[in-house]
């Protein structure tokens, strides 16, 4: 095994079992962890109030239909044999079908919904850590100078503002008044703009803000001072010795970020019309689509359990004296 | 080394957004092949919800149907009076009892070019029945048609057994099958030939041509699955053929439908090549894609209408349209016992001041309900009908007389609503106040999530009062008294019962089509006017904003917007 720190081609094969190990325990949890989750969601949905098909029925409700609805879509038999049906279906890969969609099959409609999120929040996600990060660096670099207090002017007041505030304001300036950007419609690169804005800003003033804090952390440590000593220009301290030594705690927080806006936010993407999960998935609810509910709670934990491990991954990445044991 | 480690640590980061980048373009719609007379323009709509179907046989709610509409068609429809006049029906011939009605069709296409012949009638009304596609609406819609009737009889017999546990689940499906089964072998709709539509009712109903205008007895392509709904996904705009002025050109899921004019309707084809229609459920982005250009038309909010109202410019772009809805006040005569008494109803009636709460719970954006029936359906009393004006002084003294209020028993009511909505809110707020004030009736506000309130409203004997409303399933107003109003009818939640309001209803409702039958529902309208039966507060308004250069706007009286008329002068 190489020597850590020499040469490019140790991590791979440093503590490769162990990550191998380590990764399989974490994927191999996810199955008990889903389960529990479907079983509490779905008895948790019967135990809400009102049923698909009143909401289906709207004010047309009459009783007899209503029975008949519930006969035809099996919503008439106990909660535990409809669990055991859908966990039965959900193992051979059919979820089911959306009772407020009209038999649309609520794998398709999820999934698609996911892909939309997965973009949007990609990106946002992508925007958050690169800007947040450059400005923390800014900051910290600079601190007690006017850019670091521009930097943190910006961060407090992008922590402070709630998403659909920012998004009506963005939307008014950019789309009624230069009217160069759309206010709503999903497909092309154009789409993103805004939506990425209001979803990453929150995300990026809170990596500034951890970022900052790190970096003045690292940079009064003695190895930092040593590098300096060596004659390193400012460039060379900050960016190769400084960062990514601060990398540890920016990390947590995408970790814990990443994973919701990647899985979509209702607001937003209600005010962009963007088809994206976490519309349809808070739909799900009102509408009592209990499918829809139980296959987008699924999907969502899993992104959850994923994100964290690649996270946990990272972690390992940044600071080879981390060992996954 | 640690340059390698960097750059794995940001792959790592770009892993995690590995799709971002791979944004598909945007399905835009190919030109239209630009002829001479053909049209080139874009209409640009929106929806407030995403369809939730691409198959008439289930469609319920307004996007929907504003798809489908333009998509499919069907023998009859509306048209802007609310009329029902004929679509691809050449003629329809009633028979002297009102029972048997024979279409003859146009000569029409699919728009895939293959020919629409009576058999794609029967087909289509018996498959959108057919109990596998579970459809929300076709029973209400296609009861009326003797061997649906008979069938629909039987599966309301299987239900009952099964809920009482006196049929296994297999005989229940079994026995529903067969019962499918017969009436695929005598539905009541017949092809006498291929451009005789014969279809016979189980009793004479004046209203079923218009029940016929809704979706349900549109005509789908063979090619339609007879066991499974034609589902809203991107794949199935290749499945949707429809007869209508329009195709289904793409769909971008929960975001955008586009239409294609289509060249070959047997009607009058449409003024616009395209028409995009975006999905916006929110308010402010609805205004602010009208305002950005991006739509052409737009719903107001009526929380808005101040606003645009003493805007200059756009105040003149403000459409105003009286849709086919009342919003009622029902006091529950099953469960509170004083409402059987009808003085206590009209004193309730009487007490509420429904101008002001029409100014200051909607800005002035409805219409004051003094009668049942919404001013657009025909035989409608509208500002004819002696109403129980708002009077505080004698609704009082007729509450005093039923042995209740001041000198009598304290009353006291619990008023049940939709919960989580701001104006439904405010009307129950402002219920409560003129209740106390004008009647010295204490009222306990109860708002209730959505589909419990449709559940507990629908079993009759549980809530006290409550606020609902009722919009037109079809142009016809035995859709609003019979159905609400009449002592058997399920949707009677109230408890109304008047024998000679009945007999009306029974009578007028076979009736054949015209002023004189209209006349009967008049009368029958005064009556429950008059008893306070249920107690309309308002009637519904619906207010749009359309950019001047958009010609030939006629609002159907459904709400929904009929495409093939109107046209972009810009």
């Amino acid at each position: 095994m190489a020597v850590p720190g020499v040469g490019c081609s140790d991590f791979p094969q440093r503590g490769d079992s162990a990550l191998i190990a380590f990764t399989l325990r974490r994927l191999l949890a996810l199955i008990p962890t889903l389960l529990v989750i479907t079983a509490i969601t779905f008895f948790m949905g019967f135990a809400a109030p009102g049923d698909p098909i009143s909401t289906v029925l709207g004010e047309r409700a009459s009783t007899a239909q209503v029975a008949a609805l519930k006969a035809q879509y099996g919503l008439d038999k106990p909660p535990l044999v409809q669990y055991f049906k859908f966990l039965g279906g959900a193992l051979h890969g059919d979820f089911g079908r959306s009772y407020f969609y009209a038999g649309r099959p609520v794998i398709e409609m999820v999934g698609t919904g996911f892909g939309t999120s997965l973009k949007i929040g990609g990106v946002a996600a992508l925007y958050a850590a690169l800007f947040g990060m450059i400005l923390g660096i800014i900051a910290a670099v600079n601190r007690n100078r006017w850019p670091d207090h521009l930097a943190m002017f910006f961060a407090v007041v992008g922590v402070s503002i709630p998403g659909f505030v920012l998004a009506i304001a963005l939307m008014y300036l950019f789309g009624v008044h230069l009217k160069v950007l759309p206010t709503v419609g999903w497909g092309e690169p154009k789409h993103y703009i805004l939506p990425v804005l209001v979803l990453g800003t929150r995300s990026a003033a809170f990596i500034a803000r951890i970022t900052r804090s790190a970096m003045l952390d690292v940079i009064g440590q003695d190895y930092v001072r040593t590098a300096r000593a060596k004659g390193l220009s400012q460039r060379v301290v900050i960016l190769k010795h400084a960062v990514k030594n601060a990398l540890i705690p920016v990390i947590t927080v995408l970790g814990t970020t990443m994973g919701s806006l990647i899985t979509g936010t209702y607001i937003i993407e209600t005010i962009f019309g963007i088809p994206g999960v976490g519309r349809i998935s808070l739909d799900g609810i009102f509408q009592r689509d209990y499918q829809v509910i139980q296959v987008s709670t699924m999907l969502i934990a899993t992104v959850f359990v994923l994100v964290n491990l690649v996270v946990d991954m990272m972690y390992g990445v940044v600071d080879p004296r981390i060992r996954y044991s | 080394m640690k340059k390698f480690r960097f750059v794995l640590v940001a792959l790592m980061v770009l892993s995690m957004v590995l799709a971002a980048c791979s944004s598909k373009k945007a399905d835009t719609p190919a030109p239209v092949a630009a002829g001479p007379v053909e049209p080139t323009a874009t209409f640009h709509y929106y929806l407030t919800d995403k369809p939730t179907t691409f198959d008439p046989a289930m469609a319920s709610d307004v996007s929907t149907m504003q798809v489908i509409q333009n998509v499919y068609s069907g023998l009859v429809m509306n048209n802007s009076k609310g009329e029902v006049v004929n679509d691809m029906a050449a003629k329809v011939d009633i028979s002297p009892d009102g029972k048997v009605y024979t279409f003859t069709l146009k000569d029409a296409t699919f728009s895939d070019g293959s020919k629409v012949t009576a058999k794609d009638y029967v087909r289509s009304i018996v498959r959108a029945m057919n109990p596998a596609l579970a459809s929300p609406v076709a029973d209400s819609y296609l009861d009326d048609i003797a061997g649906i009737h008979a069938f629909l009889g039987k599966r309301d017999a299987l239900d009952k057994q099964k809920s009482d546990k006196k049929i296994t689940d297999d005989d229940y499906s079994k026995q529903l099958a067969a019962a499918y089964a017969d009436m695929v072998k005598a539905p009541g709709v017949e092809a006498k030939d291929d451009k005789t539509v014969v279809i016979t009712l189980a009793d004479a109903a004046a209203y079923f041509l218009a029940k016929m205008t809704y979706p349900t007895a549109y005509v789908v392509h063979a090619s339609a699955p007879a066991d499974k709904p034609i589902v809203a996904s991107p794949e199935n705009v290749k499945v949707a053929i429809g007869t209508g002025p329009f195709t289904l050109d793409s769909y971008v899921e929960g975001s955008k439908v586009v239409l294609k004019r289509n060249a070959k309707f047997y009607g009058d084809k449409a003024l616009v090549a395209i028409v995009e229609e975006s999905v916006i459920s929110q308010d402010a982005a609805q205004l602010a894609a009208y305002q950005g250009g991006q739509i052409d038309m737009s719903p107001l909010p009526p929380t808005d209408y101040p606003r645009i109202k003493g805007d200059a410019a756009l105040s003149k772009e403000i459409l105003e349209y009286a849709s086919a809805r009342v919003n009622y006040f029902a006091l529950n005569q099953f469960v509170f016992e004083p409402a059987k008494d009808v003085r206590v109803r009209q004193a309730f009636a009487m007490a509420i001041d429904k101008d002001k709460l029409n100014q200051v719970v909607y800005n002035g954006t409805q219409f004051p309900a003094n009668g049942v029936l919404p001013p657009s359906i025909p035989g409608s009393l509208g500002t004819n009908v002696q109403a129980l004006k708002f009077d505080a002084a004698k609704a009082k003294d007729l509450l005093k007389q039923a042995g209740y209020g001041e000198g009598g028993k304290p009353l006291t009511l619990k008023l049940t609503y939709r919960a989580k909505n701001e104006t439904i809110q405010r009307w129950a707020e402002f219920l409560q106040n003129q209740f106390k004030t004008n009647l010295g009736v204490t009222v306990e506000l109860d708002p209730m999530e959505w589909s419990k309130l449709l559940e507990a409203s629908s079993k009759k004997n549980v809530l006290q009062s409550f606020l609902l409303g009722w919009s037109a399933d079809y142009i016809d107003p035995q859709d609003f008294l019979t159905i609400l109003l009449h002592g058997g009818a399920p949707y009677n939640r109230y408890g109304y019962a008047n024998k000679d309001f009945d007999a009306i209803l029974d009578k007028a409702d076979k009736m054949a089509p015209g002023a004189a039958r209209f006349a009967e529902y008049s009368k029958a309208e005064q009556l429950a006017v008059t008893e306070a039966g249920f107690i309309p507060t308002h009637f519904g308004k619906s207010l749009f904003l359309v950019k001047p250069y958009i010609k030939g706007l006629e609002y159907g009286a459904m709400g929904i917007l009929p495409l093939n008329h109107l046209s972009v002068n810009k």
